[in-house]
């Protein structure tokens, strides 16, 4: 015990330092190397960075989306392609064709909001990829709307010319 | 020719080595003031099984928080505070426990069993007492009869002023005299 002399009635340093003594004993059953170790493991435990939650569980996004947007990914790019290739037979050099080849050939590094986007493109190439079909087969076997995006497609090309 | 003298890094040194990232200095600092800590929080009654841990969790708070440290006081006084604080939290879960009773084993210097026994009691019911004691009285009470901290020490180590300190320590000293006499 540090209490300094005469701050304490007699009585009381002598019930103190009785205390103390006790409270001391019980303190040397505390092991310093031990407690020593063990603070610094749980320091060294919470200076660890905690592993990140696993967003992405591959290279890409892709592959965390329901299988059937990747069968229709694959769909809308097998469409872009053709339909790409289509609109440089009637329109050669034409912007819109370099456009969606560029499209095309950054498919895979897409993620699922562009994908969506690139479906929304496809809609609208689709009828003139469509309307292209009968060139090397039979008129007969067309549709009604196949016909009108042939009508279509052919009309914008005209319009374009003149 | 005397064997040369091997320079002891002061607390304030050992903290900055630790800050680098030298866990020795953090070691030794708890090599030196686990002994005063666990008297500290084991005269306030912290029950034996819970001493151990108590201790550790003080030193663990006292290296977290190092950022906030900023030498006012001694490393001490501040560890000492953390205890205080955390045996003031674990006290609420004691509740229900039976609180430690410490059972004092007064030596026997007089030879008189008589004499003995009165100092035992006198000193459980201070013990009891200490522990009556509003949260300040007895801290300021215990660090200063205790561990030997001058007022100024434990004013900035529990953010009070000297003044105060020395009131705390006044109204203490007067209550458990008057209650063990």
């Amino acid at each position: 015990m540090n209490a300094l002399p005469n701050e304490l009635p007699v009585e009381l340093e002598r019930a103190l330092r009785v205390l103390d003594a006790e409270a001391a004993r019980r303190a040397e059953r505390v092991d310093a190397d031990a407690v020593a170790s063990r603070v610094l493991a749980r320091l060294r435990a919470e200076a660890e960075p905690a592993p990140l939650p696993r967003l992405l569980p591959g290279r890409w996004a892709l592959p965390s989306l329901p299988g059937w947007v990747r069968v229709t990914a694959a769909a809308a790019m097998v469409v872009v392609v053709a339909g790409s290739v289509v609109l440089r037979m009637i329109r050669p050099g034409g912007d819109r064709a370099v456009a969606v080849s560029v499209v095309a050939v950054a498919l895979d590094s897409l993620s699922a909001k562009e994908l969506e986007s690139l479906l929304l493109v496809t809609a609208e190439v689709r009828p003139v990829a469509t309307a292209v079909e009968p060139v090397s087969g039979s008129w007969d076997g067309l549709s009604e709307s196949q016909l009108r995006a042939v009508l279509q497609a052919v009309q914008q090309v005209q319009g374009e010319t003149l | 020719m005397g064997a040369p003298s091997v320079a002891v890094a002061d607390d304030g040194e050992l903290i900055a080595q630790y800050r680098r990232g030298d866990e020795r200095a953090a070691a030794e600092l708890v090599q030196r003031h686990t002994a005063p800590l666990a008297r500290f929080l084991a005269i306030q009654g912290a029950p034996d099984d819970e001493l151990d841990d108590l201790v550790q969790d003080a030193f663990f708070k006292a290296f977290r928080g190092l950022a906030s440290f900023r030498g006012g006081s001694a490393f001490r006084t501040w560890l000492l505070a953390i205890g205080a604080n955390l045996l003031k939290d674990r006290r609420r879960q004691w509740k229900k426990r039976v609180v430690v009773e410490l059972t004092v084993d007064v030596p026997d210097r007089s030879g008189d069993p008589a004499s003995e026994a009165e100092a035992g009691w006198t000193a459980e019911r201070l013990s009891e007492e200490i522990g009556r004691l509003a949260r300040l009285q007895r801290e300021v009470f215990l660090l200063r009869a205790q561990q030997g901290l001058d007022y100024g020490e434990i004013a900035r180590g529990l953010g009070i002023s000297e003044g105060s300190a020395r009131v705390h320590f006044h109204h203490a000293v007067k209550r458990l005299k008057e209650k063990i006499r």
